[in-house]
């Protein structure tokens, strides 16, 4: 009884939250003025759990998350799941006196995962996630009136990933990530005056390729006794050769020209590189450290020619976040168990130097803080909520926006469970 | 093991997750959008806007052209064919002077003796055209002729019969509805309504100092077109038959003159002013690529108010049309823009939108486009072929040309333009 219950609820709370959701999809999809530059934001992790840590997780050795940081821990899948992420985010920028707020919604990422043999521990996942982010709006004045422009799209992988687990301390995994997506920018040109009409300009980017992402984790009481507890984790992601193609199309006021130019060319998007270290604290406590690289001097969206010179707006960038985390009770020791007490929480801090590069000299850097919640569902099913808030502050105010922001994640996690059936036949 | 022993008592975790679901839920739709300009200095994709103004000869051309016949489907028609109204009388002050004529068809010797004719004609009660309202002397003679055509574009008196066949002379104040009734002389006519030749031509007198308006073949109402009465003589006694004309129209002798530096539009007389836009020139001038937006391209003529005058009831369109024409077979008539606009500043000023005709223009490369400003106009469709009949007012409009000595009364085309970089 207490299964079927918990399972309307759950879907109830799913459907209030996703519902609302797709309901502000309508409304706007924007973000961080700095997502003009290059591919846009980078993704750090998609997955509220993940989200609640900070985008920490490289070394998380965990049966109950498609780790999308380390295909490695695939192999600690421990039951087949299906988990379905949404975001919400919320920038406020300040340059000098102008002020500007934005906001989006977005469908995270769409992941399976199961355990396919538990002999050899091989577990795999396909799914879809984003990679980076390009949405942004702002009005360009002049004397002839605004110009509006919206960036929409971002770069997306399709992935499918597995992993195994050699002996009971070494997991490697890989992940075949396909690549794909749009960025494009919508610009309507407002001319004031009387019998004027806008023109609607969009020029966009489509972007496609290959990388290969791969991974270990090792426990290293494996090698020392002295670190029981201890785990270090790796991955590393290929750069990527992308065939882009620039289309412009030209929407003018007489109709029947309408028109799209299209020109094949060059995209390149960087390696990258994740290390995390984590321990583990008696059966519900676990911190965890990573950091990562991606150098970006030489990626750009498109060029005519490969050896066009690199995007100047961009250069390194690298990541240092810190989690602590308090494991939800598993689901078979949670009967008596006060809420408080059986939900995961979740807390991280990280500092980003960013990619962007807006003028000569210029650096951004990101600090921000997360907290999240892992509510479990007697089903086995869990809800996980993530919320965190950052600041990006440029080297030079005067020429680059500060931007505060403030982002919400949900997961929703299905798992195997779910499906056994509801009422026992006479027959079972 | 899922079955009917149920405690319905709902978990408090479930209770807390609705709640913070629902407080998301007003997070999300609590946070408002406030767009700015920041960002902007990032974008890579960026539109340029222009606005720059064409006057000068480089750019905009302006030719005087009179042109009295219109071809449609290989028929040449006279510039007031289709017209409801026949124009005449005289305007001394323009030195403007408003004939009829009307082809007579063929009476064959069937019909009998002709023993008495008329011609009726029906004055159209509110047009009037002149400087003085009290000039209600309608008087005219009636000539013939016998080489009078559909594509008659000129007559002269050395074309008409030496001596008038009626003459007519009546005071009639404007707004009245009256039909005009004149006996023809038969005795100099009755040989030629015999031949197919026979066509009358009403010439005003002197005296006539107004234009007045008559019903045409077209007006609208057969009961207002004139005709011929006749009186046919047989054994059984004098009977009345009626014979409406082949064709008619009206032409217009227009001796007026203008200040240097303005031309004139006058429908009936076919005076138009040509534009050729030197689309090749402004291109290259912008740097534009063929596929730039135009925003608005606004053709403004200045008027001479003191030059323009107009009947007291217009007969049609009172803004002259812009009509865009192939710039390579300038005969064809591609679209009409009458949709004209007064400033709102300067009711003397006259804007056209030509900004769809521009950016075709520059998207095709072409070098020239070349329009016709003509002084009203009436569409008309002949079969499948949309044309412009040629104006019949006699309204002048007069305006600046590009030699006027004011630059800013020149005419001039005002583009605004946008394109992605």
């Amino acid at each position: 009884m207490i299964a079927v219950l918990s399972k309307r609820s759950f879907l109830c709370i799913a459907l209030i939250v996703i519902v609302n959701g797709f309901s502000n999809t309508r409304v706007v999809a924007q973000g961080s003025p700095y997502s003009f530059l290059g591919f846009g934001d980078v993704t750090s992790a998609t997955n509220s759990r993940l989200q609640a840590l900070s985008g920490t997780g490289v070394a998380m050795a965990d049966g109950f998350i498609i780790n999308e940081l380390n295909p490695a821990a695939l192999t600690y899948l421990s039951k087949t799941q299906f988990d379905i992420c949404l975001r919400y985010s919320y920038d406020q920028m300040t340059l000098g006196p102008d002020q500007g707020s934005n906001y989006r919604f977005k469908i995270g990422g769409l992941s399976a995962g199961t355990l396919v043999s538990s002999a050899a521990h091989l577990g795999v996942a396909i799914g879809f996630l984003p990679v980076t982010d390009a949405e942004a709006k702002t009005i360009r004045n002049d004397s002839l009136g605004g110009t509006i422009y919206q960036r929409e799209g971002g770069l997306s992988e399709f992935y499918l990933g597995a992993a195994v687990r050699p002996t009971s301390a070494l997991a490697l995994g890989g992940r075949l990530d396909i690549l794909f997506g749009n960025v494009r920018t919508i610009a309507q040109a407002n001319i004031t005056g009387d019998d004027v009409q806008s023109g609607i300009f969009q020029r966009e980017y489509s972007e496609s390729g290959l990388r290969g992402t791969f991974g270990f984790m090792l426990s290293l009481d494996s090698l020392f006794s002295e670190l029981r507890g201890l785990t270090i984790g790796a991955s590393f992601s290929t750069a990527s050769s992308l065939t882009s193609t620039q289309r412009t199309v030209v929407t003018p006021i007489n109709a029947t020209l309408d028109s799209t130019i299209e020109n094949s060319g060059y995209g390149y998007y960087p390696s990258e590189i994740k290390i995390g270290l984590a321990g583990r604290f008696g059966d519900r406590f676990r911190i965890e450290a990573n950091l990562s690289a991606q150098d970006f001097s030489n990626a750009h969206v498109f060029t005519l020619t490969k050896d066009a010179p690199a995007d100047p707006s961009l250069g390194p960038s690298n990541r240092y976040s810190f989690a602590l985390e308090r494991l939800a009770v598993p689901i078979e020791d949670s009967r008596g168990v006060s809420f408080w007490e059986k939900v995961g929480l979740r807390f991280g801090a990280s500092y980003m130097l960013l990619p962007y590069r807006p003028a000569v000299g210029v650096t951004v850097h990101q600090l921000g803080g997360s907290f999240g919640l892992g509510i479990p569902f007697p089903s086995g099913s869990a809800i996980d909520i993530a919320a965190e808030l950052g600041i990006r502050t440029p080297s030079d105010q005067t020429i680059a926006p500060k931007d505060l922001y403030f982002k919400l994640g949900l997961t929703v996690t299905i798992t195997e469970r779910w499906f056994v059936p509801l009422r026992k036949t006479d027959d079972d | 093991m899922f079955t009917s022993d149920v405690n319905f008592k709902r978990p408090h975790h479930l209770s807390f997750a609705a709640l913070i679901a629902l407080a998301a839920a007003l997070l999300i739709t609590s946070c408002k959008e406030n767009i700015s300009t920041i960002g902007s200095p990032f974008l890579q994709d960026s539109v340029f806007r222009g606005a720059n103004t064409f006057s000068d000869s480089a750019n905009i051309r302006l030719y005087a052209v009179l042109k009295q016949t219109v071809s449609a489907e290989g028929i040449a028609y006279n510039v007031n064919y289709s017209s409801p109204y026949l124009f005449l009388g005289n305007a001394p002050s323009e030195n403007m002077s408003a004939w009829i004529g009307m082809k007579i068809p063929f009476i064959p010797d069937s019909t009998g003796t002709i023993v008495d004719d008329s011609l009726v004609i029906s004055l159209d009660s509110s047009y009037f055209y002149g400087t003085n309202p009290g000039a209600a002397l309608i008087e005219f003679d009636v000539y013939t002729c016998d080489h009078f055509s559909d594509s008659t574009a000129s007559l002269t008196m050395a074309d008409l019969s030496a001596v008038p066949v009626a003459h007519f002379s009546q005071t009639i104040v404007k707004d009245s509805q009256q039909v005009l009734v004149m006996r023809l002389d038969t005795s100099k006519i009755i040989s030629a309504l015999r031949t197919a030749s026979l066509s009358l031509i009403l010439v005003p007198t002197n005296n006539m100092t107004a234009i007045r308006g008559f019903a045409s073949l077209e007006n609208g109402s057969a009961s207002l077109s004139p005709y011929i009465k006749l009186t046919i003589s047989s054994t059984s006694g004098n009977y009345f038959t009626s014979r409406a004309p082949q064709y008619d129209f009206h032409l217009l002798a227009d001796k007026s003159t203008l200040a240097q530096g303005e031309f004139g539009l006058r429908g009936s007389r076919a005076l138009r002013e040509r534009i050729v836009i030197n689309t090749k020139q402004i291109r290259t001038q912008l740097g534009l690529t063929p596929f730039v937006t135009i925003n608005s391209a606004q053709l403004e003529f200045v008027s001479d108010p003191i030059e323009h005058t107009s009947s007291l009831l217009p007969v049609d369109t009172s803004i002259p049309a812009l009509v865009y024409r192939d710039s390579l077979t300038a005969d064809s008539i591609q679209a009409i823009i009458p949709g004209s606009s007064r400033s709102a500043t300067d009711v003397n000023t006259l804007i056209y939108q030509i900004r769809g005709d521009i950016e075709y223009a520059v998207r095709n490369g072409l070098d020239s486009i070349v329009f016709e400003l003509q002084n009203g106009y009436a569409a008309r469709t002949f079969g499948t072929t949309y044309i412009i009949v040629e104006d019949y007012n006699v309204d002048r409009w007069a305006f600046y040309d590009q030699h006027a000595a004011d630059p800013t009364k020149r005419p001039k085309l005002l583009l605004t333009y946008s394109y992605l970089k």
